[in-house]
């Protein structure tokens, strides 16, 4: 069966796609902003927490709470091909991200590398490879 | 699993997007079932009979190869 890429998309998946759309715009705003406010916040030099840093903290719970729910409308919008893709990448970034996790733990303890960046730079590769195996999973069953 | 979607589809001169339209699906999963690489579910494959008027063995036939795998 000849199926061009040019064809129209069903009214569902462009529903689908336009909540996504909006809510990706939302999160990102919030991870800007929240990223703006890490940098603008200074910690004080005695390591008290000051009104910078529970806005700071706040605002990147929030974002990343909006994160968490706009995959999980977009989860229950999919389509049950697509649910199945988005659980099949979900299974493989979750091995991925706890044997990071472990690495991490390992070299933290032998004083190698420093736990907090380390859970920083796992948590944004887990959400790329997320993203790129649902990609790769979703091509691979077209 | 193989399926003769594409051709009742075909007969009623329907795109992919108008069946996946009828069914609440995208487009990708009827050219995904139309070409085998995704079995749908079976209240998929219910709506799928529904829409077309048959009967659900009439859509979707399974090979000899999927018994023998059934079986181990």
């Amino acid at each position: 069966m000849n199926t061009s890429k040019k064809q129209p998309e069903s009214i569902s998946e462009m529903k689908r796609q336009r909540t996504a759309n909006k809510n990706a715009a939302i999160v990102m705003t919030l991870l800007f902003v929240a990223l703006l406010t890490g940098n603008l916040a200074v910690s004080a030099p005695d390591g008290s927490l000051d009104i910078g840093d529970i806005v700071w903290g706040g605002l990147s719970v929030v974002a990343f709470g909006g994160l968490l729910w706009s995959l999980y409308v977009s989860y229950k919008q999919s389509d049950e091909r697509q649910q199945l893709v988005q659980l099949k990448a979900t299974s493989f970034t979750f091995m991925i991200v706890i044997f990071g996790v472990v690495i991490a733990q390992i070299l933290h303890a032998l004083a190698i590398v420093s736990l907090n960046i380390t859970v920083q730079i796992i948590v944004i590769g887990g959400i790329l490879a997320w993203i790129s195996l649902m990609k790769v999973i979703e091509h691979r069953s077209n | 699993m193989r399926n003769t979607l594409a051709v009742l589809r075909a007969a009623r001169k329907w795109s992919q997007a108008d069946v996946a339209n009828q069914l609440g699906v995208s487009r990708q999963t009827i050219n995904a079932i139309e070409t085998g690489r995704y079995d749908s579910s079976l209240p998929l494959a219910i709506k799928i009979a529904r829409l077309f008027e048959v009967r659900i063995e009439e859509i979707f036939i399974l090979d000899e190869t999927d018994n023998a795998q059934n079986s181990r």
